[in-house]
């Protein structure tokens, strides 16, 4: 399996402040990679970092390749990256309530993107396209919805034309960040589907930003756990869900787990994630650990065959034999 | 989308309609009788009947005020009490110069604002932003006589390229009218420019951050491109609003650029009304001042139709 997007020690800094650390991961063709975290984990910043769309003051170090291009994406110009975006590599943002230009038809949105990228040369042909693709994403008469202006949408719709915007020109990469999170319930299945089937249909290699445990496990083969802005834990969903090795990890699904209750109560991770910047130095989870001893004061190294499996904990959790 | 025009319209109506009976009301309670006013305190009573004789003051406010808006609706002004000549004409050629500058400067402060405005946003970041954007405040706190007075210094006194002051209609003579316009244009259009300037950077400082220019980023496109193209139309709602409020600041405020360069607009022909005390022609004058507020706000309304499709549903 070819890997379509290779990140290796990715960062995000902001002056001397380092927000993302060493952040290595790899998605191939037609896998799907789960990025979880808490909010505050750097779980976006990693996918703008990606993109290149970091907003103005951040600055990413490290090297992201996508399969093909020969240049480092990370340092690279406008001229490098802006035919990229959109083309090999699209992204579906986690608000769609404010993702799409209110001002501006549905259709001529979903459009913009294959005439920029040549996909169609004639506007025409383009718009055709463009509901041919409404159709595909599931969205009830697309001819009219091509007419509409976003806010004639409901949020679950204008999900679907943003992941038709993102999906238009059959990108390699597929970036979601949080896609589901805004929508309703009922909603998320719908949009998670069409995510997935786009995904399928296109081979394309698909990395999923959440917080919903859930949505990776039913989504995703590969899961990294981010936490501080540090990758803590990587593996198979199926091996990484059923035995956590990291603290973090074991707390994060312990949390999810409705069903396990302490005297009524839900269980929680102890405190809170702290500001950019306050995360302590060595294991950046230590000062929310139980286990934690004086040897987390120094960075734990990563325990795994590879950086795709495995975990950086110094007290891992045992797993029963 | 109809509807809403036909509400918009019937909102200019119903606003001209009380402005007519506020304005009228005015001068009721103003002491004495406009005959009186017009003739001074030593007048005789008898000169001041047969005054409000000719001009029927003597009749019944309510007549009175129906015969004023009457004349209105057929673009009567009625005479002037004190030169007893028709307003109407006079109020044209006034109305006239007035729209030559106002428009004419405000074409020039958009030029200047809209393009400058955006640099300055995109490169707030950046010394050449800060700088431009230092010298737009600077713009913003030399007021226009001033401008006026400098440019004049320059250009009329020690260049001697343009007339320092002056009006011809152009009708007489264009290549004139065009030399006297240049300047009054300039001192207003620069100082209106610069403050127009800062709120299309604020606006479009505001539309940078939004979410769906970083949407039109993850398609493609580049920085500035994604800015015009999904930006601007956006940041045009804050900063027509301002432009509309400058066009009707300008109506009456370009009177004190109109007495710099001796121009002889509406704002001036105000003062004068007041300085002869002409009483009917002040009234005509407020009238046709407040009807041109209005309609810029009218159009204004219907700017944001076209820019803001949110707005054009019927909740």
């Amino acid at each position: 399996m070819s890997a379509v997007l290779k990140a290796e020690g990715l960062g995000v800094h902001t002056g001397d402040l380092a927000l993302v650390q060493d952040v290595t991961l790899t998605v191939g063709r037609g896998e799907r990679v789960g990025l979880i975290g808490e909010s505050g984990s750097g779980k976006s910043l990693t996918a703008l970092a990606l993109m290149g769309l970091l907003p103005e003051g951040l600055h990413a170090t490290g090297s992201v390749r996508l399969d093909g291009s020969p240049a480092d994406l990370v340092g690279a110009d406008e001229d490098e990256l802006a035919p990229l975006r959109g083309k090999r590599m699209s992204m579906v943002f986690q608000e769609p309530m404010t993702a799409l230009n209110p001002t501006m038809r549905i259709g001529d949105q979903v459009a913009e993107g294959m005439l920029l990228h040549r996909a169609h040369r004639r506007r025409a042909a383009a718009r055709s396209a463009a509901v041919e693709l409404l159709d595909d994403v599931g969205l009830p008469s697309p001819a009219e919805a091509a007419r509409a202006y976003p806010h004639q949408l409901s949020g679950g719709q204008r999900q679907r034309v943003v992941a038709a915007i993102a999906l238009a020109n059959d990108p390699d990469l597929l970036i979601c960040d949080e896609p589901t999170t805004a929508l309703d319930v009922t909603v998320q299945a719908l949009v998670l589907d069409l995510i997935t089937r786009g995904v399928a249909a296109r081979d394309a290699a698909l990395l999923f930003i959440t917080h919903d445990l859930g949505v990776v496990a039913t989504v995703c083969d590969r899961v990294l756990v981010m936490y501080g802005g540090r990758i803590v834990e990587a593996g198979e969903v199926a091996q990484v869900f059923t035995r956590p090795r990291h603290r973090y990890t074991s707390g994060l699904l312990a949390a999810s787990d409705l069903a396990r209750t302490d005297d009524g109560r839900l269980l929680t991770i102890p405190g809170s994630v702290p500001q950019a910047g306050a995360f302590p130095a060595g294991c950046v989870f230590r000062n929310r650990c139980a286990a934690a001893t004086s040897a987390c004061e120094t960075l734990p190294s990563w325990v795994g065959p590879d950086p795709e499996h495995g975990h950086a904990c110094v007290h891992p959790v045992e797993v029963p034999a | 989308m109809i509807l809403r025009l036909l509400s918009r319209l019937a909102v200019l109506v119903a606003s001209l309609a009380v402005s007519t009976m506020v304005v009228f009301g005015f001068m009721v309670v103003l002491p004495g009788s406009p005959a009186r006013v017009a003739l001074g305190v030593n007048a005789s009573d008898a000169s001041v009947a047969q005054l409000e004789q000719e001009f029927g003051l003597d009749r019944p406010k309510g007549v009175q005020y129906l015969d004023w808006v009457g004349g209105l609706l057929r673009f009567d002004l009625g005479r002037s009490y004190v030169s007893r000549a028709e307003i109407a004409p006079q109020i044209a050629d006034r109305l006239q110069v007035t729209l030559w500058l106002v428009v004419t400067s405000t074409v020039l402060a958009l030029v200047i604002a809209v393009p400058l405005g955006v640099l300055m946003a995109v490169r707030h970041r950046r010394a050449s932003g800060v700088l431009l954007s230092a010298l737009s405040q600077v713009g913003v706190a030399v007021p226009a006589f001033l401008a006026g007075v400098l440019l004049v210094a320059l250009f009329s006194v020690r260049l001697g390229w343009l007339p320092a002051n002056g009006w011809t209609p152009p009708v007489e003579d264009p290549a004139m009218f065009l030399e006297q316009l240049v300047l009054p244009v300039l001192s207003l259009g620069l100082v209106q420019g610069a403050v127009l300037a800062r709120y299309v950077r604020s606006a479009v400082l505001d539309v940078m951050r939004e979410d769906y220019i970083r949407t039109a980023r993850a398609k493609g496109l580049r920085p500035m491109r994604a800015l015009v193209r999904h930006g601007l139309r956006n940041a045009a709602i804050p900063v027509v609003t301002v432009l509309g409020l400058q066009l009707a600041t300008l109506l009456v405020g370009a009177v004190v650029i109109e007495r710099v360069f001796v121009i002889p607009g509406l704002g001036s022909g105000l003062l004068d009304a007041v300085a002869n005390r002409d009483l009917i022609l002040v009234q005509d004058i407020v009238m046709l001042l407040v009807t041109a507020v209005l309609i810029v706000n009218f159009v204004v309304d219907l700017l944001y139709l076209v820019i803001d499709p949110r707005l054009r549903s019927v909740r």
